[in-house]
């Protein structure tokens, strides 16, 4: 018999609330990385087929203008990848926000710090909710890539997988117009893992 | 800091990678076997003094984020080579068949003790993988300029030109396309 992959609105909101705390530390650490506040939305929790991934990705993503995507491999019993999105001016900001001076950014300098934003990321959310869950996790170092539409996002590693947990949000600055999505996509073994961990929490409430 | 001859001491400089320990105002205080050997200089003369001095063309400014990124996070930080080249420029003994002049590094900046603002610094030569990435690089160009010069002679000919692969039509010229439709029209078919 296959592992159920599908969670309950019951394990779905003890998910929510696990994110919400492991997104706060994401920002609390990236206000004192970078001193600036910054603000991340309440994450969006779906789970999909992994093949409706690409039209999940095209409807949520604006590719009008030139984004930056990093992904980044999550490793341990709570693997997956972690993918950031962001706008190309967004992220010239964002390398503002590191202490680069205008004659600093370059292509190469909106890369790095890019890769650093999702380092940042993955590290504060998913160490926080691999803690919450009691397991470790290991994360690979992220790579990145210029995208104009979804077309390019051949993502053999998630095809492998029937289900994804998708779990979106937003990353604001108060005093700069920076915004940039975080898609945190976990795996069918993964979520076989979390359910069991929700339904223990859920139990000893 | 002293680092007695133990295990440790083995394993870090017997391993294929170059180890660092350095703290968030890049003083070295250990320096591996492998690294002695790429760069030349022992542990002895680096151990408490400024990479910088040894290096000076670390961008410090980005090396400092990372370390201190690394230990506000607790976990690792890293230098793609996608993005930078090297940290360390080493250059590379290699004289047949040479693609780059320094050895191309991966880097992995892991905390080490936070309180005291130590990372260990791991080396990675990535050189191999990045000259088989360069060479990729211009054997596609290459194929592409090829491709694109083909589509010119293939569109320049008055010959109609079409491509099958298992009975199924996969490309074809410009006349192909004119010819096929003034057929079609000709037939009175509509499409």
């Amino acid at each position: 018999m296959k592992p159920d992959i599908t969670l309950t609105e019951d394990e779905k909101d003890c998910l929510q609330e696990l994110m919400n705390v492991a997104y706060g530390s994401a920002t609390a650490a990236i206000t004192e990385i970078l001193h600036a506040f910054a603000k991340l939305s309440i994450p969006k929790i779906q789970i999909i087929n992994s093949s409706e991934l690409k039209t999940y990705l095209s409807n949520e993503l604006n590719l009008e203008v030139e984004h930056l995507v990093s992904l980044q491999q999550i490793n341990g019993t709570l693997c997956g990848e972690n993918m950031f999105v962001i706008d190309k001016q967004s992220a010239k900001n964002i390398a503002y926000k590191f202490g680069l001076e205008e004659d600093e950014v370059n292509d190469e300098e909106i890369a790095d710090v890019v890769l650093e934003i999702t380092n940042i990321l993955s590290s504060s959310t998913i160490s926080k909710l691999a803690e919450d869950i009691d397991t470790n996790v290991s994360f690979s170092a992220p790579t990145i890539k210029t995208l104009t539409s979804v077309d390019q996002l051949k993502n053999l590693f998630i095809s492998k997988y029937q289900k994804v947990i998708t779990i979106s949000t937003e990353l604001k600055f108060e005093d700069l117009d920076i915004h940039g999505e975080l898609f945190i996509f976990t795996t069918d073994n993964s979520i076989v893992y979390i359910k069991e961990k929700l339904n223990k929490i859920l139990d000893e409430l | 800091m002293i680092i007695n001859t133990n295990k440790f001491d083995v394993i870090c400089n017997t391993v294929d990678n170059g180890i660092i320990l350095i703290n968030k105002n890049l003083e070295v205080k250990f320096w591996n076997r492998w690294l002695e050997t790429r760069t030349g200089i022992n542990c002895k003369d680096i151990t408490n003094q400024n990479l910088k001095d040894f290096f000076p063309q670390i961008d410090e400014k980005k090396f400092i984020r990372k370390i201190v990124t690394a230990l506000k996070l607790n976990s690792s930080t890293f230098y793609t080579p996608q993005i930078s080249k090297f940290l360390l420029n080493i250059e590379l003994s290699k004289v047949a068949d040479k693609v780059f002049d320094e050895m191309q590094q991966s880097i992995t900046v892991t905390p080490y003790d936070i309180e005291k603002e130590l990372a260990i610094v791991y080396i990675y030569d990535t050189t191999i993988l990045s000259e088989i990435n360069y060479k990729l690089k211009e054997i596609k160009e290459e194929v592409e300029e090829k491709n694109e010069e083909l589509k010119l002679l293939f569109d320049a000919t008055m010959e109609a030109i079409i491509v099958f692969k298992d009975d199924i039509i996969i490309d074809c010229n410009q006349i192909a396309i004119l010819k096929t439709t003034n057929n079609l029209k000709k037939q009175g078919i509509a499409f």
